[in-house]
């Protein structure tokens, strides 16, 4: 009272109450309610026009706004009254009493009035225009109610006693109570909602008329009503009347993983949706789309789940000293690769974080402060129901498609990787708009690579191929031994490779798919991975790893890289972390410290110093804060720092991981493959095992090699037996002793037989084709110089060794011999009847002419093989030999890595071959040329034999060969050059 | 004069009328008399705001009293 004493009211405004006029006309249009609209309208302009009123002759004076605005003010929400009152309804609603008493009937007293306790308060406040409901709220639904209770049928009277005491309540009858126990209950039930779950709203929809009192509100009455008018065979089904809010919640449930609810149930492994339900203001239709949609990504949440609890299941069981926090010891006797692990780690952080969004979700829709609608609840999902797709993808690609079939862990591993990277790249490729996506995946990627990277990291840097649950793309082959010379090629098998075969379908939709089982991300740089691990396990057993590595200094391979993406990207602490959805959990896990460096500070102030029991402290802060059995320290460090990284400044995921990842592992395997190779020139002297095979093998080492072949070949001019290989050993040795005195151990001789071979072997030229040196090359040296190597060098030593045989045979030629054989035969002939015949046929100047023709011809002949076998010996030994040597120690010193000085030697080993003429594609030269060598060995053995052994003939014959040869070799290697074909011959 | 009289009730009463109808639509809750007295009140120059709060005042007393009374009869 005190308020209207003492308040001075304002004179009355016609413009207001003109605009609330117009206000409640068109609340009146709104609410499909045109007839009282256009009532309102004729009613208060007649009542405007009326003149004489008030004492004055004219309308519109201030006395009938007065009144109007004072009747505007006592409204009490016209427009619920405007439905009861616009009498379009009874004369159905009594037709419906008729199929009423038969459903009450049909039913057997499980109908129900009860609209929901939601409704009620939802009804009215949805829309009213504030001004006129200037109403105490809490008279409002009663009222309401009371309005209702008077359109009941009479029969509800008789229902009334049946129904659930809520809707007494709801009612606001009171009943007459016969006991007070009854009272009780039916206090106790008007203040919980009714079990809807129970059947407790259940009704038939064509009897709804009850509840309609709001034109809104009652579409799903309309549309049902449309549907039983329109065709015959409809059948309306009893549906349990829910709200909105109630659906709202039930769906929350339903995403947090409760399988069996009311909206939902869990049916062969997915969410049904019940449909069985019903809004008052949705179709069925729509609402069942709208939960099905939903209970989509139930389901999702639901598989998901089931990972996570499935690899923490298999981590717990498979470590049973629950020691979490080091990723390594989790999987070490798991069968679950640590990529799936750390994969179910961030899944189950992600879902941790939707579940914590859903629960301040349903506070709100609990607290019905806001207006909550399915609609709205949608619209807010939404940013984490497209993360859940994302994830959804991977999953099912990454995942599921590998468990279908029987896969290695490699497999696995691999294929979720690339899966992953290649979501995270069509991400990216959207461009900046969807950069939130790309935020929220990278990190996902990030976790789920940290078991791959660590596995590759502990290789490269202590030569350690550490894969437990053999995951990694390669495995050391067991077979093969450090010793082995096939070490670098064969020391690592890829995974069973049938397996890779597997995924190739997968391939060519995704376009991401591991190429050869390489993690897609991983495919520009495998090579390098290998090699450096490669080259750390032969440094560490070659004791290079003992002095400290600048890897080590500066943290594992995954912390560089984050390090490398937070100067990149750059990271931000608080502006960002509403955005991300990871950055809230770090801020409360960046607590932890600090709360347990607080402990430590008080128990230091009382003079506490025990480490141990610091330990503990801080282990029982942090255990406490993280209950969750698989969240790990590192994991959280790791989520604090991806979580703080600034993706606005986002470039694209290749440019990324080339500024932030490559570089570390190819500075990596720079490192690696620098001391690798330091250690095998300086250590084991590779430099000089190339030196001495060169000087052995390619004869460079002429005295030495001198000092080999000369018994031997003198043997050979004798054709004394020089197959003794001690003998020839020991030539050996003796040879080596003053310069390789080193290696000469390492040397022996071998001899294969070579009777057996076909036609082109019984040519004196291949005398010595058997003839091989063995060099024994230690470890590691033989995995450059292998064997396959070494029988290509024998190649060239044994062609070497022809050319010095046919050189060697013509120097040893001399005058003397040929002229001592002429006289020699002559004495043998003396006393003879050759001395006689030699007396008949005295020489005469004619024959002696002849004769001395023929000699100096046979020297012409063998000048002029002479010269051919020295230039050819000439031009290999410096010109191909020496000068390729050069190329190559010259490529042997910028060489910067393992593979490349095995290229190298390879490529030089090729060269070498194929300018001595071995290679088969000039196989015809060599035939000439060996053709030759026989030439000058043959005509050796005549001249040793004496001048008589020439015949004319024959050397003619020899002659001819020869210039046509040198004939062929000329015109042939002139075409050559001359198309610049072979550069060297030059 | 009669007539005249007759016709200005007339028209009165219309009005009344009319203002009636409005008022059922607004659903005030006024009956016939009340509102006869309301429309008096403010034709003799009552603030309407000030009446509509007396009125809603007096109501709010008359329901307590009720409510009242009925908890007396139940016990």
């Amino acid at each position: 009272m005190s308020n209207f004493k003492y308040h001075r009211f304002l004179d009355v405004n016609s413009h207001k109450t003109k605009r609330d006029i117009e206000g409640v006309h068109m609340k009146f249009l709104i609410h499909s309610n045109e007839a009282a609209a256009n009532n309102f309208q004729s009613l208060t302009d007649t009542f405007l026009a009326t003149a004489d009123f008030g004492g004055s002759d004219d309308g519109h004076t201030d006395a009938h706004y007065a009144v109007l605005s004072l009747l505007l003010l006592l409204a009490n929400s016209p427009t619920r009254e405007g439905v009861t009152d616009t009498q379009v309804e009874p004369p159905q609603e009594e037709e419906e009493e008729d199929t009423f008493d038969w459903a009450s009937y049909l039913l057997d007293s499980d109908y129900t009035t009860h609209r929901g306790v939601f409704t009620n308060s939802l009804d009215w406040s949805a829309d009213e225009d504030s001004d006129l409901n200037e109403d105490e709220d809490g008279e409002q639904p009663s009222s309401d109610l009371t309005m209702k209770t008077t359109f009941t049928t009479p029969s509800l009277a008789m229902v009334s006693m049946e129904t659930t005491p809520v809707s007494d309540r709801d009612s606001g009858v009171v009943n007459t109570p016969e006991s007070l126990l009854d009272e009780k209950m039916t206090e106790v039930s008007s203040r919980i909602a009714p079990l809807y779950w129970a059947g407790g709203t259940r009704r038939r929809l064509t009897d709804m008329s009850v509840s309609g009192c709001d034109d809104a509100s009652s579409l799903t009455r309309l549309w049902e009503k449309h549907l039983v008018d329109s065709s015959v065979m409809y059948v309306t089904r009893d549906k349990a009347q829910l709200t909105e809010y109630q659906i709202q919640r039930e769906v929350l449930w339903m995403l947090m993983g409760v399988s069996q609810s009311f909206v939902y149930s869990w049916q062969t492994g997915h969410f049904v949706v019940n449909r069985d339900i019903q809004l008052c203001h949705l179709t069925d239709k729509t609402l069942f789309n709208v939960l099905e949609d939903l209970g989509r990504y139930g389901n999702v949440v639901w598989k998901l789940n089931q990972f996570v609890d499935a690899i923490a299941m298999e981590t717990n069981s498979s470590s049973p000293a629950h020691s979490l926090n080091d990723n390594n010891t989790t999987g070490e006797a798991g069968g679950t690769c640590q990529t799936y692990q750390a994969f179910g780690i961030a899944i189950s952080h992600v879902l941790r974080q939707f579940k914590r969004e859903l629960v301040s979700m349903e506070k709100e829709i609990c607290a019905q402060v806001e207006t909550a609608t399915l609609s709205r609840l949608l619209s807010k999902l939404s940013p984490h129901l497209v993360r859940l797709d994302f994830l959804d993808i991977v999953f099912r690609n990454g995942i599921e498609a590998c468990c279908q079939a029987t896969s290695s862990n490699a497999h696995k591993a691999s294929f979720l990787l690339s899966q992953l990277y290649t979501t995270l790249q069509r991400c990216d490729a959207l461009g900046s708009t969807d950069n939130t996506q790309v935020s929220f995946l990278f990190p996902i990627w990030m976790v789920s690579c940290k078991p791959y990277l660590d596995i590759i990291d502990q290789w490269v840097t202590t030569g350690q191929l550490n894969d437990p649950c053999q995951e990694f793309i390669v495995r050391r082959n067991a077979d093969v031994k450090l010793g082995d010379e096939n070490f670098w090629e064969a020391a690592l098998e890829v995974h069973d490779k049938s397996d890779w075969t597997l995924p190739s379908s997968h391939d060519q939709e995704g376009d991401g798919g591991s190429v050869a089982g390489v993690p897609s991300f991983l495919l520009p740089i495998m090579s390098q991975v290998v090699g450096a691990g490669k080259a750390a396990e032969m440094l560490q057993h070659l004791d290079g790893l003992q002095e400290p590595q600048g890897t080590e200094t500066t943290g594992t391979l995954y912390e560089v890289f984050i390090e490398s993406l937070q100067a990149h990207l750059g990271s931000h602490h608080t502006t960002h972390s509403e955005t991300t959805g990871g950055a809230t959990e770090p801020v409360v896990r960046t607590a932890d410290p600090v709360f347990a460096d607080n402990v430590l500070r008080q128990l230091q102030v009382k003079g506490v110093r025990d480490p141990l029991l610091a330990e503990n402290f801080s282990q029982l802060i942090t255990g406490s804060r993280s209950p969750d059995p698989t969240s790990r320290g590192d994991e959280e460090e790791v989520n604090s720092r991806l979580g703080d990284l600034d993706w606005s400044r986002l470039s694209p995921i290749k440019l990324l991981l080339q500024t932030c990842l490559y570089p570390h592992v190819l500075h990596c395997y720079k490192t690696m493959s620098d001391r690798l190779l330091q250690t095998l020139k300086e250590k084991c002297g590779l430099m000089e095992y190339f030196a001495t095979v060169r000087s052995l093998y390619l004869m460079e080492a002429g005295d030495a090699m001198y000092d080999f072949y000369t018994p031997l070949f003198e043997k050979l001019r004798f054709h004394e037996s020089w197959q003794d290989v001690s003998f020839l050993n020991m030539s050996l040795r003796e040879a080596l002793q003053e310069h390789f005195s080193c290696q000469a151990h390492r040397l022996f001789v071998a001899v294969r037989d070579t009777s057996g071979c076909d036609r082109r072997h019984k040519e004196p030229i291949t005398a010595l084709q058997g003839l091989t040196l063995q060099y024994e090359v230690p470890w590691p040296i033989n995995i450059i110089l292998d064997s396959g190597s070494m029988a290509l060098y024998n190649e060239v030593f044994t062609f070497l060794l022809q050319i010095k045989r046919a050189k060697y045979s013509l120097d040893r030629l001399s005058f003397v011999d040929l002229e001592r054989d002429s006289v020699l035969s002559l004495k043998q002939s003396k006393g003879s009847d050759a001395l006689s015949a030699l007396m008949s046929s005295p020489l005469t100047p004619r024959e002696d002419e002849t004769e001395f023709c023929l000699t100096h011809r046979v020297q012409l002949l063998r000048m002029r093989l002479m010269h051919f076998i020295n230039n050819l010996h000439n031009y290999m030994m410096t010109r191909i030999l020496h000068s390729t040597g050069l190329e190559f120690q010259q490529e042997m010193e910028d060489a910067h890595d393992l593979d490349l000085v095995m290229a190298i030697h390879a490529r030089y080993m090729c060269r070498v071959h194929e300018r001595c003429l071995l290679h088969e594609k000039v196989k015809f030269i060599k035939g000439i040329i060996s053709q030759v060598l026989n030439m000058a060995l043959t005509f050796a053995d005549h001249w040793n034999d004496s001048i008589h052994s020439f015949s004319v003939k024959f050397l003619l014959e020899m002659e001819l060969m020869l210039s046509r040869c040198i004939q062929f070799l000329a015109s042939f290697l002139n075409n050559t050059i001359k198309r610049g074909s072979l550069p060297h011959r030059e | 004069m009669a007539g005249s009289n007759k016709a200005k009730v007339n028209s009165a009463r219309e009005t009344l009328g009319t203002l009636l109808e409005i008022s059922k639509l607004l659903n005030t809750g006024l009956d016939a008399e009340s509102l006869a007295i309301c429309v008096r009140l403010c034709e003799s120059g009552v603030n309407p705001e000030a009446l509509a709060n007396v009125i809603r005042e007096l109501r709010r007393e008359t329901a307590a009293l009720k409510a009242a009374e009925a908890e007396s009869d139940k016990k």
